[in-house]
């Protein structure tokens, strides 16, 4: 598998996980007046999915896609939780 | 969270406010510039609109550099360096090391730059480092790198003060860290909008939290890189060498062999390139070759490789040079691979970001513009605080000028470059440093103009996008081959760019005409304790 696409799936596989803590991030929810979540959040097993193709890349030595998996991660965070949620936003303009 | 006393807290916090305040400025200077030098060899190519050809060092140059040595007094066959300029021409200098009265080593030849696609001779020229005239071609990579490395101070001085910056970001880094009381808690708190200060801090600690980990890591390895030479290496010379900065040189990179001055025919380029090509060597084409005492019995070619991706870091690649065996690969720190060449390699691996090509690059560019608003918005952040004194009302309307002003003279530094490339190319200089001061001089004027905050930062964003707009439409015209030329000619790269700007410009449009990044708060200004600031 080349360097681009074991980047480019770690990404996805955290994103997923990012995204489902974003939207279910309890303070997040309660600043900007969206319902509470009512279910099982999970939020241990969303950060470990989140982290999880880190040490994977380490374990069969793929060195260039954990540096840029381990960079991007940070970056990926900040652009997921920067965005107001929609509703809210309008509501508040 | 890390509990803190509220003393430490305020002490902390003033620490962070105060290092970011008096050097917030030049930091984000050098970390900005520093964002845009990873593309550093795509902008030397953008800058003269392409280059001649793709890996010249792979033609058969065996011929023509022994013409060229016909034309070379001997004592200069010491050393032969083969690389292409930012204009895809080849590079041949042969040299000697000689020291100058300041006790300083300096190499001293002739430099030939020749035409890879006819193999003429370009020119010739002879002298000292110093004498040489500057390589116009990459004159614009040079500004732009003096800028990021030293800030363009002389000697020293320059790697002394960005060392200091390196550990100011690092003390803010982790100073952050500690204050931040709800890191996770606040992981994913997009910035509210009930006044423009919370607004503020959110966007600082959300951009900050997420960063932060990037921001220690690029603040240690720039700091090392600009005290590793100016500090660390005398001290370690007088702390474990007796002062012998010779042998500290020598332990770290290696002694050299006991010269053998028989002459020997050369092996010949053409064969070493063969074998380094194979998948046993390097397996791909060097970007600079070296040949050590050419025409001796003890010659030896060193290439240096760029990283791949498999290989994170360069890799340079040693050759007998009279029977052509492969010596192998050749540590950056002494002759054997250790632990500390490793670390070295990381650092660079971790600072520069070119490991794996495009990728690594956009998101080492990525992250780097990351810091430079965790920067901008922390020292917004200071300011807006104590706006009702006029002092730091004008510590606002610097920090505009300096935003915005820094891309904008980076662009006008490029237009200089780019026209007196294309008309009088021995002025490159002047018209480069010209270019970046008028920049300057009109990001003051605009900053001066509008007394307002709102105004004043709607009219920075129109005239960067402006700017942003111009520049390759600048290029275009000056260049002598069009778009399409470009792409067939596999100067994608010049497109590339030329694109980016464009879209960059219509971005800063977009936000300045507010069809993007409109924030109405619901509250225009509200004071927040310094503790819940810390918070």
């Amino acid at each position: 598998m080349n360097i681009e696409l074991m980047t480019g799936l770690s990404l996805v596989v955290s994103l997923l996980a990012l995204l489902f803590l974003r939207q279910t991030d309890p303070k997040r929810r309660r600043i900007y007046h969206l319902p509470k979540w009512d279910k099982k959040r999970f939020s241990k097993l969303a950060w470990l999915v989140s982290l999880t193709p880190g040490p994977i890349l380490l374990i069969v030595e793929a060195y260039a896609p954990f540096i840029m998996w381990f960079a991007a991660y940070s970056f990926l965070g900040w652009v997921i939780a920067l965005p107001k949620p929609a509703a809210e936003s309008n509501k508040l303009n | 969270m890390i509990k803190t006393a509220k003393d430490t807290t305020r002490r902390l916090l003033d620490v962070h406010g105060w290092s970011g305040i008096l050097l917030g400025l030049a930091l984000y200077v050098v970390v900005f510039t520093g964002s845009i030098v990873v593309f550093i060899h795509e902008i030397g190519v953008w800058s003269v609109s392409g280059e001649k050809m793709h890996h010249a060092l792979a033609l058969n140059l065996d011929t023509k550099i022994e013409q060229l040595a016909e034309d070379v007094p001997e004592e200069y066959f010491e050393d032969v360096n083969i690389w292409q300029n930012a204009a895809g021409y080849l590079v041949v200098f042969f040299h000697t090391h000689f020291k100058e009265e300041t006790g300083a080593l300096t190499e001293k030849g002739v430099r030939f730059t020749i035409d890879p696609t006819t193999m003429e001779v370009v020119n010739r020229q002879e002298g000292t480092s110093a004498e040489l005239p500057i390589d116009y071609t990459g004159y614009l990579v040079r500004f732009f790198l003096d800028l990021h490395i030293r800030l363009h101070a002389p000697g020293s001085i320059g790697l002394y003060l960005t060392g200091i910056l390196g550990l100011v970001l690092l003390v803010s880094s982790i100073s952050g860290l500690i204050l931040h009381r709800h890191l996770i808690k606040d992981m994913f708190l997009s910035p509210r909008l009930s006044s423009r200060l919370l607004n503020t801090r959110d966007r600082h600690n959300l951009a900050g939290t997420w960063s932060i980990l990037f921001s220690i890591i690029l603040a240690f390895t720039g700091a090392f890189y600009s005290f590793a030479l100016t500090i660390g290496l005398p001290v370690i010379a007088i702390t474990a060498f007796e002062g012998d900065q010779q042998k500290a040189i020598e332990t770290v990179l290696g002694t050299p062999a006991e010269p053998d001055m028989t002459p020997a025919d050369f092996i010949g380029l053409g064969h070493v390139i063969d074998l380094v090509q194979q998948d046993e060597a390097a397996g791909s084409v060097p970007f600079f070759i070296a040949v050590e005492h050419w025409g001796r019995a003890d010659a030896v070619v060193s290439t240096i490789h760029s990283a791949d991706g498999v290989s994170l870091s360069n890799s340079t690649h040693q050759f007998n040079g009279v029977t052509g065996e492969y010596l192998g690969e050749k540590p950056a720190l002494g002759k054997e691979p250790s632990l500390g060449n490793t670390l070295v390699e990381l650092m660079g691996v971790l600072h520069f970001g070119w490991f794996a090509g495009l990728l690594s690059r956009v998101i080492w560019i990525s992250l780097g513009l990351a810091t430079c608003y965790v920067t901008l918005t922390g020292l917004q952040l200071w300011v807006q605080r104590r706006e009702e004194s006029r002092a730091w009302r004008q510590m606002a309307r610097l920090l505009a000028i300096v935003g915005y002003g820094t891309p904008v003279a980076m662009c006008t530094a490029a237009m200089g470059f780019i026209l007196s490339y294309a008309s009088y190319p021995e002025l490159v200089k002047e018209w480069t440093i010209q270019g970046f001061f008028a920049g300057v001089i009109l990001s003051f004027i605009v900053g001066l103009l509008f007394n307002d905050r709102v105004k004043r930062g709607k009219a920075f964003q129109w005239f960067l996008g402006a700017i942003l707009i111009i520049l390759p439409l600048v290029r275009l015209v000056s260049g002598e081959q069009s778009w399409l030329q470009h792409w067939q000619s596999d100067n994608a790269v010049v497109l590339g760019l030329d694109i980016s700007l464009l879209l960059s410009g219509l971005i800063s449009f977009a936000f300045a005409s507010g069809l993007v990044g409109k924030v109405t708060f619901t509250k225009d200004h509200s004071s927040i304790s310094h503790r819940s600031e810390a918070s």
